[in-house]
């Protein structure tokens, strides 16, 4: 901690002590001239040299201290034709300039290819460390169950697995699901997933861009300690209306995108299940598939105020509902009914404040929230969370060495927890401010160097106030033109806290005076390397630690504490008490991804080693253990192709040019089977004082057998692999295009165990042997389904 | 050339990604552990203090030396640091106090101290309870109990059920019922809908001979504040009662250690199946529980209808 304030301190004295160079600057936007979508992550560059800078989320860009004599930029985005253009008198004096980008793939007849290395390293040296980026474009290529899924893809990375098959929750080099910060268009999301894992919140047709920062993330971050994942929806196509449908066994969707003049740009989605319609009407299936569905859709609007000032609103809503019978056969089976969703909205207020000062900021709700019903046992329960927000995030280009990040965040919380039964009720009802600001300042000595530190001020009210400073450090160099390396530390920290349950509907609540906030240090080294034109190579270290975690009771019963009763005689919890364990850990690991971004195949390779370890004071006597979701070794491989071209590579024959092609689609996930506790013993004994042997001799009794479990996560289950494969025909025609396909999810039908069971089947009076059951993940799944884009 | 190598990888992966893996228990997890079982009740001698041993799974249970008939069990009194030996009893397996001159009293803290060796290695274990405050009692006029029919309904036409209503004692939040039915038997059993929840769900006798001893000992519990109140319920439902015939109740007023043993010591396995440690108190190679009670006793009977 020391350490890093010390640097913190450096920097900003020698920001603020370095003397300004005056000089003229220019600044703009760059957009895709087919859509009008902002472009993020281009490169602005000074034609001839490797300066310049990127595009921020909204396709912004500010460069200052331009030399004498300069003359042209030039702007590089992958995928897309460069673009220059002489720079004018005029162009210097805060008008705004605006670069539209064509796309290389103008049809399917020519795929024209372009990058280079230049532009690569350059892309790769702007990145932040550890900070992936993924488009839609990429998500939709992935073969997948179902349909293209953003946290099913997110688990194709280096450092990020899932739970199991049955969930979309990531956890990020060793982080918990609820360590996760999600955004979309600046909104917080919680709980982003529909059930059983097939689906998240998020529907990928609308989605123009992801970032994921899995460590490392900068001071304009907070509240999470383990990662980021901040979705960019599309704006809408402001030159025409376009728009794609698509339909499957399982479920139809479609977005439009469309043009509003001078105004501006609509999108919107809508997207909707219906297995229990389809393969639930299935006589063999009937008893297995659930009475479920969901439906979600969002709406976008991109107003243009002026050539500085533009305004984005969106909405969110989704709904899930499920009627669970206990004996589908029997109509009067007693039933479950669930249901749950999230929505959000926001305003967005983008302006350029000044030709070097860039703003935005927001007003947005969040709100997710489920409803239990269990009529037959008289238990209801409503879980919700709302959250209020404002808040502002500047850039300022101070000059050519200095440039500047800061904003605020006001959240307003409100975490809800009500159940009740005949005999207890729970009543947990919070409100809890949030605020937070921070100051990011980048410090460029030379072109081989980068430095930047920020700090960041979090203040969170609760029955109890924290008043946290958590300083970021980040150092880059340019070893050459085609190899950099990163260091990147910093202190995160987190104030809300997730109860997990077994599918569906995690629980928040917020830290208090019972639970502390969590800490978490990060140390991470990186090296990228472009290997070439369109081959990358990134390699990270990292090591967390962890200060506070809690981890949800399982057996919270016994610890917990009635404050007295309700109106009703029933007994009344109204805090978190005795909920959480809480204890420390560490997660330390390396990981490397191969990307190829052009060429016949396109793709991914990457690897993982991690080690997470957890110490709690109620877990495991106290000593230390591996957590579920530890997996040692994970090596993910993603391989797309045109198949008439490789073909022809195969046998170096030329391609027929057509308006139709055959892509193949491969996912290979390799993952260490995840930690497990098993019984390692048994004991005579019974539950309440008055047990005896009576019965015994006949396998019963008030006294039995009861098992005790190991080393806690001490073994493993199998090694989890499977291969997904996707077979696509995209035929394109004046105006419109199809494409149908058929996608195979583990298409080697691997067993992959996603736990076991043991049955007491075999509790004798001379031997205790519980018997195995193993429960098997998804086994091959086809899906065929067909997409039209117009 | 490449474009074959991608091909063949591809062929790789899917070579790879068949099969169906096996799953076994690692036995080497197994650690020897003493197993403590004792409460002690205010107003009566320490008494019935069982020791016993954990075994292998899939192994031939040691019956032979499955109680620790040779451990050393030293009980404390903390308050007046009283310190006593335990004597075996061979015909209650257990450990008591030989005498009647040392009584447990209300809000003690007692400790006790185990040591003995199993399968060559010496173990020793701890625990600290501190007994319930008076208090606790059953309100026979508030409560429910003697002899119901089944299915007998009350005046305003909502079916009659046993409810124990008792006055709670400061400080303790756990009240458990011990259900024990005293006429168990395949002829007595209530072929029911009402016992749809439970293992049993045809109308065939050899399923309730299968479960009879699950169905004949059953345990319900209610948690309440810990301050004391004059009037607490407890409501035992049909789903306690699978037979016809008569019924004792033991009702206890658990302490923090017995609590945590009653609730988590049989569920130890999560919903996905992975196990989970037992809440038990006490330190080094102990399992099992030492802890303290309160408890009245009650007799019900469902009369057939």
């Amino acid at each position: 901690m020391k350490p890093l304030l010390t640097c913190l301190i450096l920097l900003f004295t020698g920001a603020v002590q370095a003397e300004l160079i005056p000089g003229n600057s220019v600044s703009g936007f760059v957009y895709d001239k087919e859509t009008g979508e902002a472009l993020i992550g281009a490169s602005v560059l000074l034609s001839g040299t490797t300066r310049g800078t990127s595009t921020n989320t909204s396709g912004f860009f500010a460069l200052t201290d331009l030399p004498e004599g300069f003359r042209t930029l030039e702007v590089r985005y992958i995928g897309y034709r460069p673009a220059k253009r002489e720079i004018t008198a005029a162009d210097l004096g805060g008008k705004k300039l605006i670069f539209n980008l064509s796309p290389d793939q103008i049809s399917l007849k020519e795929v024209v290819v372009t990058a280079d290395s230049a532009g690569t390293i350059k892309k790769l040296f702007d990145t932040p460390v550890s900070q992936l980026e993924i488009t839609g474009i990429e998500i939709r290529k992935i073969p997948q169950i179902v349909e293209p899924d953003l946290l099913r893809s997110l688990q194709t990375l280096p450092g990020i697995v899932p739970a199991s098959d049955f969930s979309s929750q990531v956890y990020v080099r060793g982080g918990t699901p609820d360590q996760n910060l999600y955004m979309v268009d600046g909104t917080d999301i919680y709980n982003p997933e529909h059930a059983f894992g097939l689906f998240s919140t998020f529907n990928t047709d609308a989605i123009k861009n992801v970032v994921i920062s899995k460590g490392g993330f900068g001071a304009e971050y907070g509240g999470r300690l383990s990662s980021v994942v901040d979705v960019t929806n599309l704006d809408g196509n402001r030159n025409q209306f376009t728009g794609t449908a698509n339909i499957s066994l399982l479920s139809a969707k479609s977005t439009v995108q469309i043009p509003l003049g001078r105004y501006g740009s609509l999108s919107g989605s809508l997207r909707r299940t219906y297995f229990d319609k389809t393969i639930g009407q299935i006589e063999s299936l009937k008893e297995k598939v659930p009475d479920y569905y969901f439906i979600d859709g969002n709406l976008k609007a991109l107003i243009d105020l002026n050539e500085t000032n533009k305004l984005t609103v969106s909405y969110f809503g989704g709904r899930d509902y499920l009627n669970f019978k206990f004996n589908p056969d029997a109509e009067e089976s007693d039933r479950m009914l669930f249901d749950w969703g999230n929505k959000t909205g926001s305003l967005k207020w983008l302006s350029v404040l000044s030709p070097t000062l860039f703003a935005n900021f927001w007003l947005t709700a969040s709100q997710f929230d489920s409803e239990l019903n269990f009529k037959q046992v008289n238990f209801t329960e409503i879980n919700k969370i709302r959250d209020l927000t404002v808040k502002g995030n500047l850039e300022y280009a101070w000059s050519q060495e200095h440039s500047l990040r800061f904003g605020f965040e006001s959240k307003f919380l409100k975490p809800t927890y009500l159940s009740e039964s005949s005999d207890v009720y729970v009543d947990i009802h919070d409100s809890r401010t949030h605020l937070s600001g921070y100051i990011q300042e980048q410090y460029k000595p030379a072109d081989a160097w980068l430095f930047e530190a920020g700090l960041r001020l979090d203040h969170f009210v609760a029955d109890k106030t924290f008043t946290d400073f958590s300083p970021r450090l980040v150092a880059k160099y340019n070893i050459d033109d085609l190899q950099n390396i990163k260091l990147s530390a910093g202190v995160y920290r987190q104030y809300i806290q997730r109860v997990p349950r077994f599918f569906i509907g995690d629980i928040w609540v917020t830290s208090d005076q019972y639970i502390p906030p969590s800490r978490s240090n990060h140390y991470i080294l990186g090296y990228e390397r472009v290997i070439s034109d369109g081959v990358t190579l990134q390699a990270e270290v990292f090591y967390k630690t962890y200060r506070n975690l809690n981890a949800y009771k399982k057996f919270f019963l016994a610890d917990i504490v009635s404050e007295g009763h309700d109106d009703q005689g029933r007994t009344l919890y109204t805090s978190t008490r005795g909920l959480f364990n809480t204890g420390n850990g560490t997660s330390t690991g390396f990981e490397a991804l191969l990307k190829k971004d052009l060429g016949i195949a396109t793709g991914w390779i990457g690897y993982t080693y991690s080690s997470t370890d957890y110490t709690f004071g109620g877990i495991n006597r106290g000593k230390t253990f591996h957590p579920r979701h530890d997996r040692s070794h994970t090596l993910n491989g993603i391989l797309n192709t045109e198949l008439e071209k490789a073909w022809a590579a195969l046998w170096g024959t030329t391609p027929e040019t057509k308006n139709s092609r055959w892509i193949l689609g491969v996912n290979f996930v390799y993952s260490t089977g995840q930690p497990i506790t098993t019984p390692a013993s048994a004991y005579l004994a019974g539950s309440l004082p008055d047990s005896g042997t009576d019965g015994l001799e006949e396998g019963g009794g008030n006294i039995g057998f009861s098992l005790y479990p190991g080393e806690i996560n001490a073994s493993r289950l199998p090694d989890y692999i499977r291969a997904d494969i996707s077979l696509t025909w995209e035929k394109r025609y004046e105006t419109w295009s199809m494409a149908p396909y058929l996608q195979i999810f583990n298409a080697g039908n691997r067993q992959n165990v996603w736990f076991i069971t043991y049955s007491d089947d075999s509790r004798e009076t001379t031997q205790v042997s519980p018997k195995i059951e193993k429960v098997s993940m998804f086994p091959l799944i086809p899906t065929i389904g067909i997409t039209f884009n117009f | 050339m490449k474009t074959l190598n991608v091909l063949i990888l591809s062929a790789a992966s899917l070579l790879t990604s068949c099969g169906n893996p096996d799953v076994s228990l690692d036995e080497s997890d197994y650690a020897p552990k003493l197993v403590v079982e004792g409460y002690l009740f205010p107003g009566t001698a320490p008494s019935n203090i069982r020791i016993t041993r954990n075994f292998r799974l899939n192994k031939p249970i040691p019956v032979e030396n499955l109680v620790l008939q040779d451990a050393t069990v030293r009980l404390t009194r903390v308050a007046d640091g009283r310190s006593e030996l335990l004597v075996f009893n061979p015909e209650a397996l257990a450990f008591s106090y030989p005498g009647t001159d040392w009584v447990v009293g209300f809000d003690e803290t007692w400790r006790i101290d185990v040591t003995a060796t199993v399968d060559g290695k010496a173990l020793s274990t701890s625990s600290e309870t501190t007994t319930p405050k008076a208090g606790f009692r059953l309100n026979p006029d508030q409560s429910v109990v003697g002899a119901i029919r089944y299915n007998e309904k009350n005046p305003d036409g909502s079916y009659k059920a046993f409810k124990l209503d008792f006055r709670t004692s400061e400080g303790i939040d756990l009240y458990a019922a011990s259900i024990v039915a005293l006429d168990a038997d395949i002829r007595n059993y209530i072929f029911s809908p009402v016992n749809r929840y439970v293992e049993v769900q045809e109308k065939d006798s050899s399923d309730v001979k299968e479960t009879l001893n699950s169905l004949k000992y059953q345990s319900v519990f209610t948690v309440t504040p810990l301050s004391a109140t004059d009037h607490q319920e407890l409501n035992i439902d049909w789903f306690g009662c699978a037979f016809y015939g008569r019924y004792r109740v033991i009702f206890y007023a658990m302490e923090k250690n017995a609590k945590s043993f009653y609730l988590t010591h049989q569920d130890v396995q999560d919903q996905d199946g992975n196990f989970v440690e037992p809440k038990m108190a006490l330190t080094g190679d102990g399992i099992g529980v030492f802890g303290s009670a309160l408890a009245d006793t009650v007799f019900l009977e469902v009369l057939r209808p």
